[in-house]
């Protein structure tokens, strides 16, 4: 499982990073601004002397944690979302699914733009924004599975027995689409980062924190590029997609893993497919 | 069989692959024959071969605000009026008072009456003669203005350069007499632009509010002056392009085009200078000074400071008479700060030794009274009248002041008691709003530094980034916003060689709601301020000066935290005759703007580089040298991007075959 | 295609378009207290708050007199002043849309026929080299992030003298329309030539997996036991069924070129509406973000509606 690798590492270096680098890089706390990597700062050092890998451990909390907050608050949003709508059909479901479809084609940036600049930037700010925008995806494939559930024999055999909706639902439906949120959940997470690391990098994030996003944005602004810094240029920008692509593949191993109906050639671009209608490139 | 078998995918390989290839070809043709016939503008800086003749491209990474000099107030403002107008006397090259549209100046023995000699030949940009008529106009025009006390923003810009004079009037078509009831120290040095009556007698501060004609709506896109360059083309946000003034009574240009462009971010600006879209720099960001200095075919530049960055705080008190642009509302900034002890305390919380090495990384020198070092009469605080960096003593002064951390928090706590003084902060946390620059990141820097320093001594600090134009400005402004402002980080530029201007324009009371941001106001320092402007001793004035310094350092408004070194930076191996200001050991852009337009007089490109067809076509760009750093990246990234693209595909093989091969 | 089908389609934008507008009306006064107090006391001058209180209609009940003056504004194209210039933000939003339509046409241009070219050659063969690169290499461009692309674009052609700030060569003054077009294309090439890269990948791999689906249907089978030769079969039969989802795609899609051209406009210069929106945030002009909001979404909206439209017209299949 190369995803779930490449995702331990990242969390492993985001969790150990107080370890391995002691406190958050501190402006100024290493030898030199802009040096070049060594063996005592491996991607050398941003324009304000700051060790670059640990930028990236920490840098990665940030980005981490708005990715699995607002995914929990997405999904969450979605779950709920996708199983009314399909449990309910017709009114509730046509009102729920035209909520949904206007999430989906409203343009999730310029929302979070418009949001963010009017409640302010903070990180909890932040969080609720890109969960608040990101959960359309979710709710429509859950409900699709939710629909299919319900007409399954089991289940309408236990609604004739006179089972109420709460233990419909709790015992049938949630175990059967367990699998899809869990799927729906990582390709969210990937979604989650990048909208948070496009908002840091247009400078819609707390500018005293350090995220992949603000990150990139600094490398830019301060003319590091320029300088050949490839370390600090580059280990954000790879962090983001590495994460990112680790996510894509957990998700479509949950596809195929736990949901025998998808195997075959739809898990293949599956994930991107679904994907791809929410994801800010 | 087996050979019809093998030999089919491959056929069909071609074959699609050749459809594809025309399809991308007809994509990509009309971009390609565009970029292969045309001439690379973009390329090939003083090139003749771009049809504006011979073009300096300066990058600016200050977006400018306005065309008209009567609310002009950024520096990037000044850069475009500057070479556009000329000054009454101009600013030599050892910035002592030069010939400007006066050739020649007398005054009398009591210092109250001066006499200018109109230098005859001199044009407007239209063709019209400057006459003496058009220089009284100037000065009436901007005095008649005082009497129009809506204490907005407008000619009130110029109320220091025209203290104590009674009238200016135009004795014959080359002289001008003007009058002053007291002796003035600053009359040879006011940064006013002559205007031409013929175009501003319609322009007025009496129209209605926001109209074309009113002065301080005025777009003045057709901006006409006697300078050597001429205003052809504005385009917002992006550049202002000038043509050469081949009338100018100073000679004309050696090049044919001026062309200021605005960069949003420093970094590509740098890139651009590089690459040779671009000829100058006029503020190099300390990061990459270094590197430009070893890069081949360019020169830096780095001026002793004569400007300085201050963290700013809203001091406002209204008073009777000022404009209050929220009736229903004093000072929209935190009530707090207009008590000088509170703002004592916080100045000890600010490292301002970290903020030059880390955000300044070292370009700069640690600041504290309003006149950098090289100013003479720059006043120093003594060991122990200095505000050292002690965020304890922060903490500390603040809490005899009623503060407490009641809550825990580790922030301190309004005091509960304030409510007449403080509605709506009493008993809450102490938060401040700090408003630094977008696009500025040795801002962001310091604004970080401080906000660790504030969070240390107690005090919570929202840092918010915010753009210099309008908003930053606006926000500091009684009459626009009722100050909504706490702290800001913004800096000052603009000095003349006399103290004059920055001791009126930041701190006297008569400029808030002009000049001033802080709004700041000490009748002390007011007296000492009409005091000075009307010594002409040296020895004396100086002492007052001084004294003016060490009151604001002590009691004002202002934390000073650097006096920024000026890094610039110019083509050298494509021009030649770039002049600096002073000459000895000055810079080419001085903040000043006035007087150094004549680098752009005399700049000319280098004779190799002019040759046609030397500098046509992209590779004209120097080859990218600077260690190797660039080309690393490039080879770096391709590797990366194979590896990365080879693994995932190795991983999609193995686990797609079975399902794929049905 | 059904009246039923697009009467239902038209009547979802128009809901949905409803519902933008009523979300952009909500967001200015979700906040306690009055709205123009709440969120325009930061920097913005009293004459320009009183303008925005009047345009808005404060003094009147929020509903349904606010709304329906807002309703009426929007509808006349009216949104109100820019604090930052002063100008109608109407004026400004059609000044600066001319430079972000250039930019996400040619790279939706450049990124539909590469994809296609790419997954054309991808899904004709699937499980190959070609096909495994071209997933993987799918899924690289993916997860870049755009605006990183665009920063290590400037790092590489801007060596070779591309252009990396701006639209036009300020100054420059062409002598015939061939060069002012060259200029352009100079400028536009990176920004466009980044959105591209970014984009290609979703169309490659959408079109690689409508043509596998394609491929297996019985009609495939018949035109091959016809005797026609592979890629006969492939360009002339499957190609143009698999073609049609991947050129809606465009319209489904342009939320995210969009947003890729905001990120992009800033790293480059690009005068478009992307700059003006960040620059807007800093200066807190929310009319401008209103404004640019509405257009984008309502544009958005719009592209959906064609691919839907276009897709019922093609393709009998959906007609409902």
């Amino acid at each position: 499982m190369a995803g779930l690798a490449i995702l331990s590492a990242f969390v492993l270096l985001a969790v150990t990073a107080p370890l391995l680098f002691g406190a958050p890089p501190a402006l100024g706390s290493a030898d030199a601004p802009l040096a070049d990597p060594s063996w005592k700062y491996l991607l050398g050092t941003d324009e304000v002397a700051r060790d670059v890998l640990a930028l990236v451990a920490y840098g990665g909390r940030i980005s981490l944690v708005v990715g699995f907050l607002a995914t929990l608050i997405s999904v969450g949003i979605g779950t709920l979302v996708g199983i009314v709508a399909g449990y309910n059909g017709r009114r509730i479901d046509t009102f729920l699914m035209r909520v949904t479809d206007f999430f989906l084609v409203t343009p999730a940036l310029v929302l979070a733009i418009l949001v963010a600049s009017i409640v302010g930037p903070s990180l909890i700010n932040v969080i609720v924004i890109i969960g608040f925008t990101s959960w359309p995806a979710t709710a429509r494939v859950i409900r699709a599975q939710t629909l299919s559930v319900k007409e399954r024999a089991f289940v309408a055999r236990s609604r004739a027995y006179g089972a109420g909706a709460p233990h419909l639902i709790r015992r049938h439906i949630l175990p059967n689409v367990w699998s899809l949120i869990m799927a729906s959940s990582t390709l969210t997470v990937a979604t989650a980062i990048f909208l948070e690391t496009t908002l840091a990098f247009l400078g819609l994030a707390d500018p005293t924190t350090t995220s992949w996003g603000t990150m990139m944005n600094r490398a830019f602004v301060s003319g590091a590029a320029g300088l050949g810094k490839w370390g600090y240029v580059f280990a954000p920008g790879v962090a983001v997609s590495l994460v990112v692509i680790a996510f894509t593949f957990i998700g479509r191993a949950f596809e195929r893993i736990l949901n025998p109906r998808l195997r075959g050639r739809q898990a293949d671009t599956g994930a991107i497919a679904h994907a791809e209608v929410v994801v800010v490139p | 069989m087996a050979t019809l078998e093998l030999s089919r995918p491959r056929r069909r390989h071609g074959f699609i692959a050749a459809l594809g290839l025309a399809i991308l070809a007809m994509a990509v043709a009309p971009l390609g024959a565009a970029l292969a016939s045309s001439p690379s503008p973009a390329a090939g800086s003083p090139s003749a071969a771009t049809g504006g003749g011979v073009t300096l491209r300066i990058g600016t990474s200050q977006k400018w605000s306005t065309l008209n000099p009567f609310i002009a107030l950024l520096i990037a403002d000044y850069q475009i009026t500057s070479v556009s107008y000329d000054l009454l006397v101009a600013i030599g090259p050892d910035l002592k008072p030069a010939p400007g549209l006066a050739e020649s100046w007398t005054h009398s023995s009591d210092g109250l009456t001066w006499t200018f000699k109109i230098r005859q030949g001199a044009t407007w940009q239209d063709g019209q003669p400057v006459t003496a008529a058009d220089v009284a106009f100037t000065y009436n025009y901007i005095i008649d203005s005082f009497k129009y006390k809506d204490g907005s923003f407008g000619l009130s810009l110029f109320r220091d350069n025209m203290a104590g004079i009674t009238s200016v009037k135009a004795t014959d078509p080359q002289t001008v007499v003007l009058v002053t009831d007291k002796p003035s120290a600053t009359i040879l040095s006011a940064p006013v632009p002559i205007l031409p009556e013929h175009i501003w007698k319609a322009v007025s501060y009496e129209a209605a509010s926001g109209t074309a004609k009113d002065v301080k709506a005025f777009d003045n896109a057709s901006m006409v002056g006697s300078g050597p360059f001429h205003l052809v083309q504005e385009v917002k946000d992006q550049y202002v392009r000038f043509e050469a003034n081949k009338q100018f009574w100073g000679g004309a240009p050696k090049i044919d085009q001026l062309i200021i462009q605005y960069f949003p971010d420093a970094g590509p600006m740098v890139e651009a200078l590089k690459n040779g879209q671009i000829d100058m720099i006029d503020q190099v960001p300390t990061t990459v000074f270094e590197s430009l200095t070893n890069f081949p075919g360019v020169t830096t530049i780095k001026g002793a400071p004569i400007g300085f960055y201050q963290v700013g705080m809203n001091s406002w008190v209204p008073k009777a008479g000022q404009v209050k642009a929220h009736a229903d509302q004093g000072s929209l900034g935190n009530p707090w700060l207009t008590k000088v002890a509170v703002r004592q305390a916080l100045f000890h919380a600010i490292d301002k030794a970290s903020i030059v090495k880390t955000a300044l990384l070292g370009y700069a020198l640690p600041g504290d009274s309003l006149l950098p070092p090289s100013v003479p009469g720059h006043w120093s605080p003594a060991a122990d009248q200095a505000f050292d960096f002690d965020p304890a003593k922060t903490r500390s002064l603040l809490e005899a002041l009623g503060f407490q951390d009641t809550d825990g928090n580790g922030i301190l706590n309004v005091p509960a008691d304030s409510k007449a003084f403080d509605p709506k902060g009493a008993g809450k946390d102490f938060v401040l709003r700090l408003y630094i620059r977008k696009n500025q990141p040795a801002e962001l820097t310091a604004g970080q530094i401080m906000v660790e320093g504030f969070k240390q001594a107690g005090v919570s600090v929202d840092l918010q980034v915010v753009e210099e134009s309008p908003f930053l400005a606006n926000s500091t402004f009684p009459s626009a916003t009722n100050a909504d402002s706490d702290l800001y980080l913004w800096g000052w530029g603009g000095f003349g060689p006399d103290p004059d201007l920055v001791l009126g324009r930041v701190a006297e009371s008569s400029q808030i709601n002009a000049w001033q941001d802080a709004n700041y106001s000490n009748p002390d320092y007011d007296a000492m301020y009409a005091q000075q402007h009307g010594q002409l001793d040296e020895t004396q004035r100086t002492a007052i000066v001084q004294k003016m310094q060490e009151l604001f350092y002590k009691e004002g408004s202002y934390a000073v935290l650097w006096y920024p070194y000026r890094l610039q930076a110019y083509r050298s191996d494509r021009w030649q005759g770039i002049k600096t200001l002073p000459a000895d050991g000055g810079v080419i852009f001085t903040s000043l703007a006035y007087g150094q337009f004549q680098t752009f007089l005399t700049a000319e490109p280098k004779v190799a580089a002019a040759v046609p067809g030397a500098s046509a076509g992209p590779g004209q760009s120097p080859a990218p040298t600077g260690g190797g750093g660039a080309g690393t990246i490039v080879l770096v990234g391709l590797v990366v991007l194979v590896v990365v693209v080879v693994g995932a595909a190795l991983l999609y093989r193995r686990r797609s075959r079975p399902e794929l091969g049905d | 295609m059904s009246r039923a089908y697009l009467g239902g389609k038209l009547l979802h934008a128009l809901l949905t378009i409803s519902a933008i507008m009523v979300l952009n009306f909500a967001l200015f006064r979700i906040l306690p207290g009055d709205p123009v107090r709440a969120l325009l006391p930061r920097g913005i001058p009293a004459e320009q708050v009183a303008a925005t209180r009047a345009h808005l209609g404060l003094d009147q009940p929020i509903f349904p007199d606010q709304f329906i003056s807002y309703v009426a504004a929007t509808a006349s194209g009216d949104f109100g002043y820019s604090f930052q210039y002063r100008v109608p933000v109407t004026t400004l939003i059609v000044e600066r849309a001319g430079p972000t339509v250039l930019l996400v046409g040619t790279a939706s241009l450049l990124a539909i026929v590469i994809g296609i070219v790419i997954g054309t050659l991808a899904g004709a063969r699937p499980g190959r080299w070609f096909d495994s690169v071209t997933v993987a290499a799918s899924l690289v461009l993916y997860a870049l992030p755009v605006f990183w692309l665009g920063m290590i674009a400037i790092m590489i052609f801007g060596q070779f003298g591309f252009p990396i700030n701006g639209m036009l060569t300020p100054g420059f003054t062409p002598p015939d329309a061939l060069a002012a077009i060259g200029d352009l294309a100079a400028h536009l090439f990176m920004p466009a030539l980044v959105l591209a890269l970014a984009l290609i990948g979703q169309y490659a791999l959408f079109m690689r997996s409508a043509l596998v689906e394609v491929m297996t249907e019985d009609y495939i089978e018949t035109a091959r036991s016809k005797g026609l030769r592979e890629e006969q079969v492939v360009i002339r039969h499957a190609v143009p069924n698999a073609l049609l989802p991947t050129v809606t795609l465009i319209g489904i899609n342009l939320g995210v070129i969009f947003a890729g051209a905001i990120t992009l406009e800033n790293v480059f210069g690009w005068p478009g509406l992307g700059s003006l929106i960040v620059s807007s945030v800093a200066s807190r002009d929310y009319p401008v973000l209103q404004g640019a909001f509405l257009l984008i979404a309502v544009t958005v909206v719009a592209a959906n509606l064609a691919a839907d439209l276009v897709y019922g017209l093609l393709d009998p299949r959906v007609r409902g």
